[in-house]
């Protein structure tokens, strides 16, 4: 068997997860991990699936775009087995920023992420009462003193005019999931 | 996945809504401290507790920092010095209170209870002793709780102690009349008293407990108040059972969160993880206050006819959300109503809505006691063990603690306000309704019998 991982980009419309799966099936692909969501309209979507030797990234790409219509985007890539982590150990946290919706805040807070050795896994935003909420997913190498992290992204954010946040994603957990508390830590 | 709403509602309650962790408390065990020379008594009593605590506030401030909830206190809970006090003197029991109050300094914690003595049925030489020291004792330190357990449901409530008890807190005020009688916010006489309670001033560690362990006392009053805001301002109609269900939920959370930050304090010390206590304990800042619920909940002065409904309701919801929040609930969950740490309870007193006779009605159903509340320099000893028996009276009935927390402010008449500053708030002198004619009754002494529990009218 051989994996790919797809990127599928569409305006959106009814029946478009439909057409994909049935593209997929079509090809005797199994569909492993999928994250689908719409921004401002536009289907965006990102799976990885399993397919006989035969199958090549061509012939799918080419059937999905079939499916699709000509105005659809799609990316067809190679997938490794086992994904090497992007860093090798750390904690999910999760940052937040609030304030006026201003041109480079996200390349500010992304900059500093980076300088850090820091990596986002998601990124969502939010608009409450007249402001933009930026809310990321980070790892946080075990090697870097994340309380450090926190003071001088909390005052790198303040000099934009920026509330922010660096806290352990297990708060946000403990406080919307009904598990028992011992089965995070 | 944790998603948005996730996120925003999670950092709301801790920017907006006050959610805080409002104390974590370590329990530590002396027993193994106790000895016949006072001088190693009084050594192996700070050492016990820095040798235990040393890492308490340091660990704290970064599991506090790591979830980005402020934990409030940091406190310790001492087993029941009346048991080291056996065969020693006033003066020695003055010198462990002095190094307790040492200890605590040291490992940057503000208060330390256990100063304490279980009599419910009868009072030891130890336990004499330590009652004894009281006045001397929490006028010569700053950080050092006492509280005693006079009565239970299963052995009544024993008068003599409670009399006994009742002469220390007027010559512990007289003895602290520099600070207005400060000295007796440090008291506190309970019936069926928990052994895990993690909140000042009757926070000890029970003989029942392990060598060490860390209980959580949450906050939320803050929390709960504007869920039922933001409830009420979507339906405006709102039953009381649709109050109940969103201070249930509210509820689920906020526990939740002192689950995790205890858990993880209690991981980083390697001793065991004991309890969230439920309570919702107020503080005198605005927006964070239990009177300020119940009247979110409709009670626009606080004391009127149905205030008693509201503090049951808002109590029985704040259990049934906790209980399935975590399997580790205990200590008193109850709901505090300690007049001088509440400035919308604060108010009402002095108002005149909210008398001592109603706040002890209160405590028939969920609410822990009368606490912190400030009577007249000319209240008698019979006065004030009136009000504990009938306290414990409540308790013992009721199968629920009870506790009294009063302070006989020395030259004080009612109407003065008194202001003790930080945590322990202001407020204004009250006084029963009648504080005089039971004097009788109450110098008779011995015991109350336990009272039956079926037949129950």
């Amino acid at each position: 068997m051989q994996r790919f991982i797809t990127s599928v980009f569409i305006a959106d419309r009814v029946g478009i997860l439909r057409d994909v799966t049935q593209a997929v099936f079509a090809l005797e692909g199994n569909i492993g991990s999928i994250r689908q969501t719409v921004v401002d309209g536009f289907f965006t979507l990102v799976f990885t699936s399993e397919h006989p030797p035969a199958i090549s990234r061509d012939a799918l790409r080419t059937k999905m775009s079939a499916a699709l219509g000509n105005q659809s985007v799609v990316t067809v890539m190679n997938c490794p087995e086992v994904a090497v982590p992007v860093v090798e150990s750390g904690s999910r946290f999760v940052v937040t920023t609030r304030g006026e919706d201003k041109p480079g805040t996200i390349f500010a807070i992304t900059s500093f992420l980076v300088d850090h050795g820091i990596n986002i896994e998601d990124w969502l935003v939010e608009e409450e009462g007249g402001q933009v909420v930026y809310i990321a997913q980070i790892v946080i190498p075990e090697s870097v003193d994340f309380r450090l992290i926190q003071e001088k992204f909390r005052a790198a954010m303040a000099q934009r005019g920026l509330a922010a946040l660096l806290c352990h994603e297990n708060i946000f957990r403990a406080t919307n999931e009904i598990g028992p508390i011992k089965a995070l830590l | 996945m944790i998603t948005r709403q996730n996120v925003l509602s999670t950092i709301r309650m801790v920017r907006e809504e006050n959610l805080d962790v409002r104390a974590v408390t370590l329990g530590i065990n002396l027993n193994i401290c106790a000895n016949p020379d006072p001088d190693a008594l009084v050594q192996a009593v700070y050492n016990r507790i820095i040798d235990k605590a040393q890492h308490l506030v340091r660990f704290c401030d970064e599991v506090s920092a790591k979830y980005g909830l402020p934990i409030v206190n940091k406190r310790i809970a001492v087993s029941p010095v009346s048991i080291l006090l056996e065969g020693h003197t006033v003066e020695t029991a003055v010198k462990v209170c002095e190094a307790l109050d040492r200890a605590a300094e040291t490992v940057k914690i503000d208060l330390l209870g256990g100063y304490s003595a279980l009599v419910q049925k009868g009072v030891t030489p130890g336990e004499r002793t330590l009652i004894d020291s009281l006045p001397q004792a929490l006028t010569a330190t700053k950080r050092v709780c006492s509280s005693f357990n006079v009565g239970t449901t299963k052995a009544g409530i024993n008068v003599d102690a409670v009399n006994l008890i009742a002469r220390k807190i007027i010559e512990t005020a007289k003895a602290s009349q520099d600070t207005k009688g400060f000295g007796c916010a440090k008291i506190v006489v309970f019936a069926n008293m928990p052994e895990d309670n993690p909140f000042m001033a009757g926070a000890m560690l029970g003989s029942g407990e392990a060598e060490c362990v860390i209980n959580v006392g949450v906050s939320g009053p803050g929390v709960v108040k504007r869920a039922i805001d933001r409830l009420l301002q979507e339906s405006p109609e709102a039953t009381l059972n649709e109050i109940a269900e969103e201070i249930k939920h509210t509820a689920f959370r906020v526990t939740r969160t002192g689950e995790l930050v205890g858990r993880e304090v209690a991981n980083r010390l390697n001793i065991p993880f004991g309890v969230v206590d439920l309570s919702l304990a107020p503080t005198p800042r605005v927006g964070d206050s239990v009177g300020e619920i119940y009247q979110s909940m409709g009670i626009r002065l606080i004391g009127a006819p149905g205030t008693t409904a509201a503090v049951m309701l808002l109590n029985d919801a704040v259990k049934k959300g906790g209980a399935f929040a975590s399997s580790s609930v205990g200590g008193l969950s109850g709901a505090f109503i300690p007049v001088m740490e509440d400035h919308a309870l604060s108010k009402a007193v002095t108002d005149g809505t909210l008398t001592l006779e109603k706040l002890e009605a209160m405590t028939a159903v969920c609410s822990v006691g009368l606490d912190m509340i400030l009577l007249p320099g000319t209240t008698t000893e019979e006065t004030i063990a009136g009000i504990i028996l009938d306290e414990a009276a409540i308790g013992i009935t009721n199968r629920k603690t009870t506790g009294v927390r009063v302070i006989p402010v020395p030259g004080a008449k009612l109407g003065d306000t008194v202001d003790f500053g930080g945590l322990f708030g202001s407020g204004v002198i009250t006084k029963s309704a009648s504080p005089e004619g039971a004097e009788c009754f109450v110098r008779r002494g011995g015991q109350i019998p336990a009272p039956i529990h079926s037949l129950m009218n």
